[in-house]
């Protein structure tokens, strides 16, 4: 009996153990191995010209985001913007007068902003290259064997789009940051503290090399104006153009010149004989925008902020649905830069560019109206053909061949020939017969070439990088605290004087600081600071 | 009751021998059979039985029965631990039932532990517990409310201002800088995400709090954060008893922000004005710098609109709560009930905020045979909850000078703006329709002002707050089922097999329809539908054993669970709905693509775990457990984590050299040293995923192209596991004086290694941060609980219970880096740094203002140079330069403060005289920053008389020398000035109760009737150096939702102050 006990005693702990034991094998695996069932991993995916195209796709979706702080880096900084209301209490008002007047430092909120969203967007780039097997080495940017499976023809197309958006975003970072990090492929965060900064020269050899193979790897058809489903990918003619503007930047004039011209000839883009079409919403990627950041309305996530952001606050729905921020606040100078005089031909573009509400002005050259708040259709345009022909006028130098390219830009907007009467208050194109009003020097061409391009570009994030590009940056914004002082600046308290205003502009400023967390988070390597931060 | 029985026992003891102790008495031997019962009538195997004054004796066995032979006219002494003991006299053969009265005793009292149960008396870790006396008088919609200042080492915070939203609760401090410190809460054995929030505190048996690794160890890799063990009330065999409970109460604030009125605040720039006048260094043009806004806002309210607005006391309501429960328990010895139902409605004192419950519970357990038992429980609840669209700090913002709504007065004067023709009065205000307006009026000083164009008296797109609230609603409501079952068989007398099988089941719908032109003109009419449902199963097998021979008391634990969670969340946004009535979707104009998504996730863990106990004679303690956890939170190879944990227990007073320190009544030393775990991090935390980035390609407007992007912000880390703490404890219980006088006290020391955190990389690498293993923080405190009867006897009675706890935390290592800046909102820095508290303010530290150009002129003399670019500002905040080299730059900034408490605090007192029950909870916390972020908005600073008093206003009138002026200068929020004492001290809650005298209560037919008042938070002391109206206030969403930012204030709600009414029937 005794014995029997104690042998079922053991047959239960027995069939307990293996009870649980058989339980714990079939079950365990199944329970804790599991995949996301949401959202697929990046070690899943790149793997055919379909997923490879998708996650480029979404590249281009990472353009969007630099854009919301994009233009408070660069047109607010300059003459024809500024943050509108004198001792504004909101917060974001403080940050757009510290870019306004130069008085931001390294741990300017918007100066990060911009920073992490562009190179958010370089690594998703980044990924797609190196699926594609594209490299850059020795100031060589390669395509190769990548992990994606597909055709030639598809490979270079892709690989030549992101290419395009990778220079785009770094051309921007340098010009706005000086020496900035050069990351060509993904870096996990082990790898990026021994990353420093990059000597500006070297950033530009991977601009200009990755937009020499984008270029070549594009297609070089012409514009056309037929139904096109893959309207707004980056061309071999964007490319170019971009191109253009990188060695306008870096003094290579000589070498923009020939791009510029194959563009003008070939490309089949060209003006918009109304300057109001280049921006309607019913037209867009018409012949004359080469590249352009594109939004869609109609609740997908993808419309465009700047209605709401530029229309005027508190002004109800009378100018957006749903209210505007008054960001963006246009100047009073460059209000009066248009010419609209009371009688004869007035300058198109600037009731195209901006409007008034309440004797207060803003920007409309990106309104059109929404639903719903932050969901505009508009476009944003990068590279426009009067931009090409601008800088060919640019490139050119002085020269009568260049006055006239300044010319047709003005004749689209209205300007009609000069013959008589007060050039300054009319609205007219440049004499070339020896008038008053003649170009005649090199320094008064420069002068209205940047004062063409301040009108035509007025809000498209160009005049920040002009004044800097033509080294006229600390004169005229000077000049421009010094024109608005009485209007506006001199409201601000506690009060400052002009003086104490312009002498926070110096040549160093015109750089903006490194975002101190990138500063922060290494504790590896020290990065250096711009000077004056 | 009880003590009738005690007495009796003891009469009968001494009359017993008194009785039959008289010597030559004849004496024969006979055979005594009986069985031992406990009062609910379970039988009591393993009590013992021995005859008095001799070694003779024996043990029942499993059925509880013993046989013994003795002589008459002896004594038969029955022990059993956790009871009173028993004699019984001896004078013939017989066949008798013995039963055992349980002993008030706490030392005997059983403790829940994590997988069963143990004698308070054989506890070697830190467990506390609280029994529920009167949780569910405390007039709360949450059961972690009711907990503050009970427990020793558990601090619950009220962050938010809505009701029924979930307080943050912490065990033994900051255990964690993972993204989630929340203990893990236990309900009847099941782990579950919100057990605070769903569990009526009528039905809670008790609480258990495993605080020490070793306790918690058995919980594995989600313990690190302490445990937090709900028992909630079961049936007992007896007649069935009906309980009603119902009370109502309603709230008032506290206290409310000095905000001035546009006339007080214009009549002080006036004043200010003219004392710039007088002062010869202010410039001309800064002499009266009072501008056209505020002075047209002035006139708004002073001439047109006639009443100024207390938009503080706008946001408030009268708010009531109340509450109705009703219970029924009872059963048999072989099947038990315990039923239970409840609805309460809570409002808060912040208008469009409410809390509906209901609850039900039912539990029943039995036995099918003597081997074999079973328990059910079936507990469903519904909350509803409106949750407000604007928070309190967007009342208090608003100026005065607009009303809510329009006047006569006030819509005739915008009228002259064709754009506001439509408005009439009684319509909402908005500040817009004050804009654009010429204004002309009287000044405060007498003068007439006109304003030389439009003006703005306040630039804000946004609308005025109540017409926000009234034209948004957002409704959640939750459907929580939780329920199982489980059976247990007893393979041997000593052997139970435990089989249970769970599940939790939530359904949360949060549906938000905002009405046409709520937030801003144009608005259109939306409505956003999230829904989430979670599931989770529950499956455990446990082998427990357990023998006692002689002296020696062994048990074992062996056990397998596994657990699954899965996730579904579903979002819905349609707008453009052709009237605001109806919110059906299907009648939407428009769908939104980018927020309308579904999510689905799982999460899965499976465990083993085994754990011995073993006693001697109650005296020398040893404990082991063993937990193995795999889960799919990690990469494979990193899944499984194991959780030891070791404890010992030495039970001094009842060694034998103790026997006569009869003041001691119970001394007993614990240490105990384990490992825990913790795993919360996001589901696949070790994968970079890709997310929708569609775009648009082709013609015209283009159409949507599918796109797919890397972009998350949190970079991923394949090689990153469990989080694990190591704790060590030590404990001493002490009882005097018949444990009249109650002490425990705990020392432990933990170090978490293989910190599981979002660490800083570099944001070129297109990420600011990454999930990483690295990184090891110290915590070290201790506790003390002290129980003491001060006054006992039958008419009055007073009891006071005192808790203290101080939690010392060091960051140790940071993955090799010296530290970490961690930024908020408004780039205020949290510094994590080796050495130091795991969060510390960082920034500058302040000196005063610079009160004139003379005393700044005198600095730049001498030197001193700054990159800051409005630094050298007369009225503005003035540096200290830490690293001496005369430049004020980012390098002088420095730790400022942290947001830790030194130590909190909390005594109860309950006092009892006749039928009179007293209660008073006092609670405090001490030694803490925060940093109020009200200083840096304009709106909210402007106003309030705290950071306006004593100002700065010119060099002659410097104020006090260190408020600065508003605008002037560097930026408040980086420095010191924005630190602030968070340091309360509160009577949280006093409870005055009366029961109706047994003859009353007899005469109507029932067995008991009790009323009561309750107060809460009838007194609140803040720190000095506090500008805020609420100290527990914290902003935890967006950015501060990282653990490694902390003490962040903004716009905090006032607190409030329940009284409430109620009654108590037992039938």
């Amino acid at each position: 009996m005794r014995q029997l006990k104690f042998n079922q005693m053991k047959s239960f702990r027995y069939l307990a153990t293996g009870l649980l034991l058989s339980i714990s094998i079939t079950a365990c695996n199944k329970i804790i191995d599991i995949d996301p069932i949401s959202n697929i991993g990046v070690n899943a995916f790149y793997r055919n010209y379909e997923e490879t195209k998708a996650a480029l796709t979404g590249s281009y979706n990472g353009m969007q985001k630099p854009l919301e702080y994009e233009w408070m880096l660069t047109d607010l900084r300059t003459d024809i913007s500024k943050q509108g209301v004198a001792n504004s209490s909101t917060p974001i008002n403080f940050e757009f007068n510290e870019l306004d007047m130069f008085t931001l430092n390294s741990a300017h909120d918007k100066v990060y902003q911009y920073w992490i969203s562009t190179y958010k967007n370089i690594r998703s780039i980044n990924y797609v290259l190196k699926s594609l097997g594209v490299s850059y080495t020795g100031g060589q940017t390669t395509v190769g064997e990548g992990t994606a499976k597909m055709f030639p023809q598809q490979k270079n197309q892709l690989a030549g789009e992101a290419l395009f958006l990778r220079a785009y975003h770094y051309f921007n970072l340098v010009r706005l940051y000086g020496d900035v990090f050069l990351i060509t492929e993904p870096v996990d965060p082990e790898q990026s503290k021994k990353i420093t900064r990059t000597p500006l020269a070297e950033c530009y050899q991977l601009i200009v090399a990755d937009l020499l193979a984008a270029k070549d790897l594009l297609s070089q058809s012409p514009y056309v104006s037929t139904s096109n489903a893959e309207a707004g990918r980056a061309t071999s003619w964007a490319a170019k153009a971009l191109l253009a503007k990188v060695y306008l930047t870096t003094n290579r004039a000589s070498s923009a010149l020939p791009l510029l011209d194959d563009v003008i000839s070939n490309s089949g883009h060209g003006m918009l004989p109304s300057f109001t079409d280049v921006f309607s919403i019913n037209n867009e990627m018409n012949k004359e925008i080469l590249f352009a950041v594109r939004f869609k309305a109609g609740g997908f996530g993808l419309g465009n902020f700047m209605a709401n952001t530029f229309a005027p606050s508190s002004s109800g729905s009378l100018i957006v649905n749903g209210d505007g921020n008054g960001y963006n606040f246009p100047t009073n100078d460059l209000d009066l830069t248009y010419k609209t005089p009371a009688t004869g031909s007035t300058d198109a573009r600037k009731n195209v560019t901006m409007g008034k509400y309440n004797s207060k002005l803003y920007v409309k050259k990106f309104l059109s109206q929404v639903l719903v708040k932050l969901d505009a259709e508009n476009d944003f345009t990068v590279i426009r053909f009067s931009d090409v022909l601008l800088m060919k006028a640019e490139a050119l130098g002085f020269s009568s061949a260049s006055v006239n390219l300044i010319n047709d830009v003005r004749s689209r907007a209205g300007a009609t020939d000069y013959v008589s009467g007060d050039f300054n208050t009319g609205f007219y194109k440049y004499p070339t017969d020896g008038s008053v009003n003649e170009i005649n020097t090199a320094d008064k061409f420069l002068t209205a070439l940047l004062n063409e391009r301040k009108l035509e570009f007025a809000f498209e994030n160009q005049r920040f990088f002009d004044l800097v590009r033509t080294g006229q940056a600390i004169t005229l914004i000077k000049n421009h605290f010094s024109v608005e002082f009485d209007s506006h600046y001199k409201a601000y308290r506690p009060a400052f004087t002009l003086a104490e205003l312009q002498s926070h502009l110096t040549t160093e400023k015109l750089l903006l600081p490194i975002p101190q967390r990138e500063l922060d988070a290494n504790d590896q390597i020290k990065i250096v600071q711009n000077p004056g931060y | 009751m009880n003590s009738k029985f005690y007495l009796r026992g003891i009469f009968l003891i001494v009359f017993s021998c008194f009785l039959f102790s008289i010597p030559g008495f004849t004496q024969t031997r006979v055979k005594i059979q009986g069985v031992v019962k406990s009062a609910s009538g379970e039988t009591l195997p393993g009590a013992s039985v021995t005859v008095k004054d001799s070694k003779q004796g024996t043990v029942t066995d499993n059925k509880g029965e013993f046989t013994i032979n003795a002589e008459i006219g002896k004594l038969l002494l029955i022990n059993y631990m956790g009871y009173k003991p028993q004699a019984y006299a001896i004078k013939s053969n017989a066949t008798v039932t013995i039963t055992l009265q349980e002993t008030e005793n706490t030392m005997n009292e059983l403790v829940v532990i994590g997988y069963g149960t143990q004698k308070k008396s054989s506890v070697t870790g830190a467990v506390s517990k609280l029994k529920n006396e009167n949780l569910d008088e405390i007039p709360t919609s949450r059961l972690d409310n009711a907990l503050i200042g009970k427990i020793a080492g558990v601090t619950i915070q009220n962050v938010s201002s809505e009701v029924g939203a979930e307080p943050v609760v912490r065990v033994r401090g900051f255990s964690s800088i993972s993204a989630n410190s929340d203990p893990l809460v236990v309900v009847d054995g099941y782990p579950v995400p919100d057990g605070l929030s769903f569990v009526n505190p009528q039905d809670v048996e008790s609480i258990e709090v495993l605080k020490d690794a070793a306790s918690g160890a058995i919980y594995g890799s989600r313990a690190a954060n302490g445990v937090i063990l709900i028992t909630t009330k079961s049936g007992v065999s007896d007649k069935p008893r009906y309980n009603f409970k119902s009370y109502y109460g309603f709230k008032k604030p506290c206290t409310l922000n000095p905000i001035m009125s546009i006339t007080e605040y214009t009549k002080m720039l006036f004043n200010e004005a003219a004392l710039r006048q007088n002062d010869p260094t202010v410039p001309a043009a800064n002499k009266n710098i009072i501008t056209g806004p505020e002075r047209a806002a002035y006139i708004i309210e002073d001439q047109i609109s006639g009443i100024p607005t207390d938009w503080q006391q706008e946001a408030l309501q009268d708010a009531s709560i109340a509450n109705i429960q009703l219970s029924i328990s009872g059963g048999k010895k072989d099947l038990r009930y315990y039923i239970s139902a409840s609805g309460q409605k809570d409002q808060a004192i912040l208008k469009y905020s409410d809390n509906e419950r209901l609850n039900v519970k039912a539990k029943i357990d039995g036995a099918l045979s003597k081997k074999v038992n079973f328990s059910f429980n079936f507990n469903p609840s519904y909350i509803k909850t409106q949750r407000p669209a604007v928070n309190f700090t967007d009342y208090f913002r608003f100026g005065s000078f607009l009303p809510v709504y329009h006047n006569e007065f006030t819509a005739a004067y915008i009228h002259q703006n064709s754009q506001w023709a439509n408005i009439l009065p009684g319509d909402f205000v908005q500040a817009r329709h004050f804009n654009g307006l010429q204004y002309s009026g009287t000044m405060p000083d007498g003068s007439i002002w006109s304003s030389t164009g439009p003006v703005e008296p306040f630039a804000t797109s946004n609308n005025t707050p109540l017409s926000i609230a009234a034209r948004e609603n957002a409704n959640q409501q939750t459907y929580r089922m939780l329920g199982g079952g489980d059976i247990s068989i007893k393979f041997l007398p000593n052997l139970t097999f435990k089989s249970s099988l769970g599940g939790y089941f939530t359904q949360q719908e949060n549906t938000t329809f905002t009405k046409t032109g709520a937030r801003k003109d144009g608005d259109i009419n939306q409505a956003v539908i999230y829904t989430k449902n979670y599931m989770d199963l529950l499956f455990e097998n446990t082998l427990n054993y357990n023998v006692t021979k002689g002296n020696h008391n062994l048990t074992g634990l062996l056990g397998f669970t596994t657990q699954q969670t899965m996730i579904k969340e579903s979002n819905m946004v349609g707008r453009n709905f052709p009237t605001d009535e109806f919110e059906t979707l299907n009648q939407a104009a428009q769908i939104d693509q980018a927020l309308t998504r579904t999510l689905k996730d799982r999460v899965g863990l499976i465990s083993y775990l085994g754990r011995i106990t073993y006693d001697y004679k109650s005296k020398y303690l040893l404990g082991l457990s063993y937990r193995m956890d795999g889960s799919s939170y990690f990469d494979v190879g990193k899944k499984y984590g194991s959780f030891p944990a070791i404890s010992a227990g030495w039970g001094i007073a009842k060694e034998d050299f103790m026997k006569n320190v009869t003041w001691i009544s119970n001394m007993k030393l614990r240490a105990s040293y384990g490992a825990t775990g913790n795993n919360k991090i996001p589901s696949f935390s070790f994968q970079n995923l890709l997310y929708p980035g569609n775009y648009s390609f082709g013609t015209g407007n283009g159409d949507v192209n599918l796109g797919l992007s890397p972009n998350a912000d949190v970079l991923a880390n394949p090689n990153i596991t469990w989080e694990r703490t190591f704790e060590f404890n030590a404990g001493l219980d002490l009882g005097f004086m018949d444990d009249r006088f109650g002490l425990t006290l705990e020392y432990y020391n933990s170090i978490t290694d293989k910190l599981l955190y979002k660490r800083s990389t570099q944001s070129f690498s297109g990420s600011f941060e990454y999930f990483d293993n690295s990184g090891k923080i110290k915590n070290q405190g201790v506790e003390i609980e002290l129980t003491s009867h001060n006054i006992k006897n039958k008419a009055f009675q007073w009891t006071t219970a005192l808790n203290f706890s101080a939690n010392r935390n060091k960051l140790l290592e940071l993955g090799g880096e010296p530290f970490q800046y961690n930024y908020g909102e408004r780039n205020e820095v949290y510094a994590a740094i080796v050495g130091k508290p795991a969060i510390q303010f960082f920034g500058y530290k302040t000196n005063g203002v610079w009160t004139s150009q003379a005393q700044i002129d005198e600095a730049k003399a001498g030197g001193q140079t700054s990159t800051l670019a409005k630094y050298f500002a007369p009225g503005g905040l003035r540096f200290v330069d830490m690293n001496g080299d005369n430049i004020i730059d980012m390098n002088d900034r420095t730790t400022i403060g942290d947001p830790f408490p030194d130590f909190t605090w909390g005594i109860n007192n309950s006092f009892k005289y006749k039928g009179f029950d007293l209660n008073i909870l006092i609670q405090g916390v001490q030694g803490l920053s925060i940093i109020n972020g009200d200083a840096n908005y304009n709106e909210t600073r402007r106003y309030n008389e705290n950071f306006t008093k004593n100002r700065w206003v010119s060099a002659a009138n410097p104020g006090d020398g260190k408020t600065p002026y508003y605008t002037n200068g560097e930026n408040w929020m980086l420095s010191d000035y924005v630190i602030e004492d968070g340091s309360y001290a509160a009577i949280r809650n006093v409870i005055l109760g009366y029961s109706l005298p047994a003859g009353i209560t007899k005469k109507i037919g029932v067995k008991g009737i009790r009323v009561y008042g309750s107060a809460d938070n009838v007194l609140y002391l803040m720190g000095k150096s506090y500008r805020g109206i609420n100290p527990e206030a914290r902003v935890l969403s967006s950015l501060y939702s990282s653990p490694l930012i902390d003490g962040y204030q903004r716009g905090a709600f006032p607190i409030a102050r329940t009284y409430t009414f109620g009654i108590d029937v037992n039938f």
